[in-house]
């Protein structure tokens, strides 16, 4: 990756849009205040498999369980749409993100 | 027109009904009365509701039904609050059921140019003191009035 300070992230949801537009405005809250800056695509849980596999995705929050295997972090979005365990969420967000970072840099 | 239309005409205060197809029969009818939604609206927003449920265990909980841009002629919002809780499976856990006590079935003609919209959406879900103002509305003209300011532009 050109920039260590970077990070593409698939948010997906049964629409791919409705619920995924929501959590993408909360990665980019969360993120930037760590310098992160992060680019979200919006995405069916049914196209996550194929497109993870094509490389290029640090990780994955979802409002849908997703089929198939997904070989990067997969973390539960729904708290950030209802506000219920929305630190432990946010805490996730920023563990996984630093540690993809930190694995980027190395 | 542009926007997601709030229109007294598209809310419905203490809802009774049976089941949760039937709430969601009486909200599309709204959109259909008014042109707003093509043939195929409602069974695609029952078949979606199976597929990917919608129901938000938030602090008041509540259900975001909603379908895909292709059955929508205008972007429009419908709120219903319901006399007795109706149970909706959870989104991302459907095994779990939540009882919910408000159904906000959006239509979406463009969703990727509502994406403003729906960050202000969002932050309604999390906001206890809204969602009690909306379960306790009594009168839609107010009802409309508070979700137009909600959903104001900044």
């Amino acid at each position: 990756m050109a920039n260590a300070k970077s990070l593409t992230v698939l948010a997906v949801c049964g629409s791919g849009v409705v619920s995924s537009s929501m959590i993408s405005q909360k990665l980019e809250e969360i993120l930037s205040p760590l310098g992160v800056k992060v680019s979200v695509t919006g995405l069916l849980p049914t196209s996550v498999q194929s497109y993870v596999d094509r490389g290029g995705i640090d990780f994955v929050v979802t409002t849908s369980p997703i089929p198939g295997t997904i070989n990067v972090p997969v973390i539960k979005g729904i708290a950030l749409l209802t506000g219920f365990g929305e630190d432990e969420c946010i805490e996730e967000i920023k563990k996984v993100a630093k540690e993809v970072l930190a694995k980027k840099a190395a | 027109m542009a926007g997601v239309v709030i229109d007294e005409k598209l809310i419905e205060l203490g809802l009774s009904a049976p089941t949760r197809e039937q709430a969601i029969k009486v909200l599309a009818d709204k959109l259909y009365a008014l042109d707003y939604v093509k043939d195929g609206y409602y069974e695609n927003v029952i078949k979606r509701e199976q597929e990917f449920p919608t129901g938000l265990p938030s602090a008041i909980p509540v259900a975001v039904c909603h379908t895909e841009a292709q059955y929508v002629k205008q972007s429009a919002l419908v709120v219903a609050t319901l006399a007795h809780p109706i149970g909706f499976r959870e989104m991302g856990t459907p095994e779990r059921e939540v009882q919910s006590e408000i159904i906000f079935l959006i239509a979406l003609k463009d969703s990727k140019q509502q994406v403003p919209w729906l960050k202000k959406m969002a932050r309604v879900f999390k906001d206890r003191v809204v969602l009690e103002k909306i379960k306790q509305s009594t009168s839609k003209t107010e009802l409309t009035e508070y979700l137009i300011q909600l959903f104001a532009p900044e």
